[in-house]
């Protein structure tokens, strides 16, 4: 079996969704890795080490942006020459987009986001969640057409690059047609902020902030001290907040080493997304709210007067 | 929560029926009164995972007047700047796909107007440029209640909670109630896990466990938990809260909008229940396993009206034991047989949205002197004068359940 991985780069350097692809269980498949872009021949080798048997470069100022478009073009004409049985692609931003091109394009199976993939002598099979991961889903396939498959970021884990190994380096020359989109510019998303099951501190603002524009105290308090910022079920459902910050049954479920509850109730949903946190630290007007069975530490005031003051203090201690 | 002592009365349990009933008591005064909750938090168990549904054409004229008390309730709470229950006053679509059903529809539209309450048939397009994203073309008949709406079942809890609190009531959780203490046929106290509480009346607010409250006090009642599940989906197409709440009883379904996910449960025909002596007093029912069987079935059930469920991706599922009775009426009222035991249970899944009007019926039932024939037909002694068979009872509650939208109910 003859296997294709897409390697993605970053800053000249594989990512790590791009090496952790070598760690599935392969089999003995002849596994080939393909890099697009300007200036890619330095990744050959870290390739090599990985365990490809033989990089195939595509060097063209033209796929420096690595639009979709572009790539999908190149790649639509290489992988026919290699004929490879599967190809394989990181679950990213990128490999999302290519993956379906690729598959339309060259008439191939696909399946994507897997969570497992093996390959064992002609057997390809795949497990992919459905229904927001309640459900797990064997992706058989039915015949010997080329498969793609990608494969989400974590699944397997990146073997140890082996210095005793190198790969065969051949350059490849596609002919790119007039592109339909142009990548005009990247601009960097101004919420620095980390994400909220990420993070390892939490601070989380509930319904009595009361307007949208009065999360911006919690934000600041957020920033003050590294934190993502979350919302309650009830702040999300009065539009205060986007539903990727919801913390609770139907939001994210979170375990960071401080979460701090700011006007949040308690109710047993939020709790059930949060109650795992090392810390708890819980502001609310209410002293029985319910919130603060579970918290280790406690301020029964008002957030619009206790979280300024936080900020101020972590402010100091920052020294800025 | 508070230290807890004596009191003239003490609700058990901390859901939204114990709480409503609270709340009910010192509205009419009664404020030494103590509710006790054996979990940490209120509302942890059935009542949280409620969909908070509210309702009010039935086929009953009492029923429809216990629901609009329910709604004049949520209103007023909802105005109020603390505590608010979440209540939302989207209207509900009640839609028919049978001719069996557009009768029941009309019976039930003679039934409110009745009561006052204002419903209207309107056309499939009407009901279509209210939830655009389904296909009304199978609806033989569509109602419409404007007032009716949907809440937030914890949030309601608290706020029942906030209001007893500030009018004098004491709440305190991580409490077990061990036993009844009785004198001269009469209630004298309880026994609790912290120690000997004197009281007049106690009030079996207990859900799940009502039926070993009663127990304890020597009454033996048919409660019988029945498993109820709903999911909410991921974020989905034209979904968003003020969507109306729907109900298509012929596909024993209902379905509203959970922020942008569409949220959708129904009675499943083949029902699972316990007996209640299935578990002891002291531990919470049986985990529910999620049953993607019962989740499917919806799915089926909604396709002709909405093909696109089958393709939602399933955020979270919600279950617990709401409790069926073999009749299908709550047991609300003081028995004969024990002098200051008073039952407010069996609430065959209304409790949330009945839970208001279920408050005031019990308080009618203990101070009005002449409590009126509905309310006095929920008295707990219909199942004490005369013994009932447990298999027969529980098989007769199931049915509740799994005909909760059945024809002529």
């Amino acid at each position: 079996m003859k296997i294709l991985i897409i390697a993605e780069h970053k800053n000249g350097q594989l990512t790590e969704a791009t090496q952790e692809l070598f760690g599935l269980s392969l089999g003995q498949a002849e596994v080939h890795a393909v890099v697009t872009g300007e200036g890619v021949e330095p990744l050959a080798a870290p390739l090599g080490q990985l365990g490809a048997a033989k990089v195939h470069l595509i060097d063209s100022p033209a796929l420096a942006s690595g639009t979709g478009e572009s790539l999908g073009q190149a790649l639509g004409q290489f992988i026919p020459q290699l004929a490879p049985d599967v190809v394989l692609a990181a679950h990213t931003p990128q490999g999302k987009d290519l993956a379906p091109r690729l598959a339309a394009a060259l008439d191939a199976a696909l399946a994507t986001d897997c969570v497992q993939v093996s390959c064992d002598g002609d057997q390809v099979t795949a497990r992919r969640p459905v229904y927001a991961g309640k459900a797990t889903a064997e992706v058989e396939f039915t015949d010997d057409s080329l498969k793609v498959i990608t494969v989400r970021p974590r699944t397997a884990k990146s073997p140890e690059p082996d210095a005793t190994r190198s790969a065969e380096v051949a350059p490849v020359a596609v002919e790119l047609l007039e592109q339909k989109t142009t990548l005009k510019e990247i601009i960097a998303s101004d919420n620095a902020r980390p994400d909220v099951t990420e993070a390892s501190i939490v601070v989380t603002g509930g319904r009595s902030l009361g307007s949208a524009e009065n999360f911006s105290i919690i934000e600041a308090f957020a920033d003050s001290i590294g934190a993502a910022v979350g919302s309650s079920r009830a702040a999300v459902d009065a539009g205060y907040r986007p539903y990727r910050d919801q913390v609770g049954q139907t939001g994210k479920v979170v375990s960071p080493q401080v979460y701090i509850a700011c006007g949040v109730s308690g109710a047993i949903q939020h709790l059930a997304g949060m109650r795992t946190s090392k810390h708890i630290v819980a502001i609310n007007t209410d002293p029985d709210a319910p919130i603060f069975q579970l918290a280790d530490y406690g301020i029964v005031g008002d957030l619009f007067e206790v979280v300024p003051q936080l900020t101020e203090a972590a402010k100091n201690r920052n020294g800025s | 929560m508070d230290t807890i002592g004596d009191a003239e009365i003490v609700v058990i349990g901390g859901g939204g029926i114990g709480c409503g009933v609270l709340h009910s008591l010192c509205q009419a005064g009664k404020t030494d009164v103590l509710l006790l909750e054996k979990n940490e938090a209120l509302a942890s168990e059935t009542t949280s995972q409620a969909a908070g549904l509210v309702g009010q054409v039935r086929t009953s004229i009492e029923r429809v007047e216990l629901a609009m008390w329910s709604v004049k309730t949520f209103s007023e709470m909802e105005a109020e700047p603390e505590a608010k229950p979440g209540w939302r006053q989207v209207g509900s679509l009640r839609v028919a796909l049978t001719d069996e059903r557009v009768a029941e529809f009309e019976q039930m539209k003679s039934v409110a107007d009745k009561a006052g309450l204002e419903t209207a048939f309107i056309s499939n397009d009407e009901a279509w440029a209210k939830w655009p994203m389904f296909d009304f073309s199978p609806a033989k008949s569509v109602l419409w209640c404007p007032s009716d709406g949907y809440l937030q079942p914890n949030d309601l809890a608290m706020a029942y909670a906030h209001r007893a609190r500030k009018k004098g009531a004491h709440l305190a959780t991580g409490v077990t109630v061990e036993g009844i203490r009785t004198e001269n046929g009469r209630v004298t106290g309880i026994d609790t896990s912290q120690g000997v509480i004197a009281c007049d009346t106690v009030i079996n607010a207990a859900g799940a466990h009502a039926w070993h409250i009663a127990k304890m006090a020597g009454l033996h009642l048919p409660i019988f938990p029945v498993r109820h599940e709903y999911f909410v989906s991921v974020d989905a197409y034209g979904m968003q809260p003020e969507l109306p709440v729907m109900r298509v009883p012929d596909a024993s379904l209902y379905l509203r909008a959970e922020i942008n996910g569409l949220l959708l449960g129904g009675w499943e025909p083949e029902s699972l229940s316990l007996k209640p002596g299935d578990f002891e007093n002291g531990q919470t029912p049986p985990h529910v396993e999620e049953d993607w069987d019962v989740m499917g079935w919806f799915i089926e059930q909604i396709a002709p009206l909405y093909g696109k469920a089958a393709d939602l991706g399933v955020r979270s599922i919600f279950k617990g034991w709401p409790t069926f009775v073999p009749d299908g009426k709550f047991i609300i009222g003081e028995s004969r047989k024990l002098k200051g035991f008073v039952m407010a249970g069996g609430c065959n899944a209304h409790g949330v949205s009945g839970s208001a009007g279920i408050g005031r019926h019990v308080v009618e039932s203990m101070l009005e002197p002449a409590p009126s024939d509905y309310v006095r037909s929920l008295n707990p002694d219909r199942f004490l004068d005369s013994e009932w068979d447990a298999a027969e009872a529980q098989a007769k509650a199931k049915r509740i359940y799994e005909t909760y939208y059945g024809l002529g109910h």
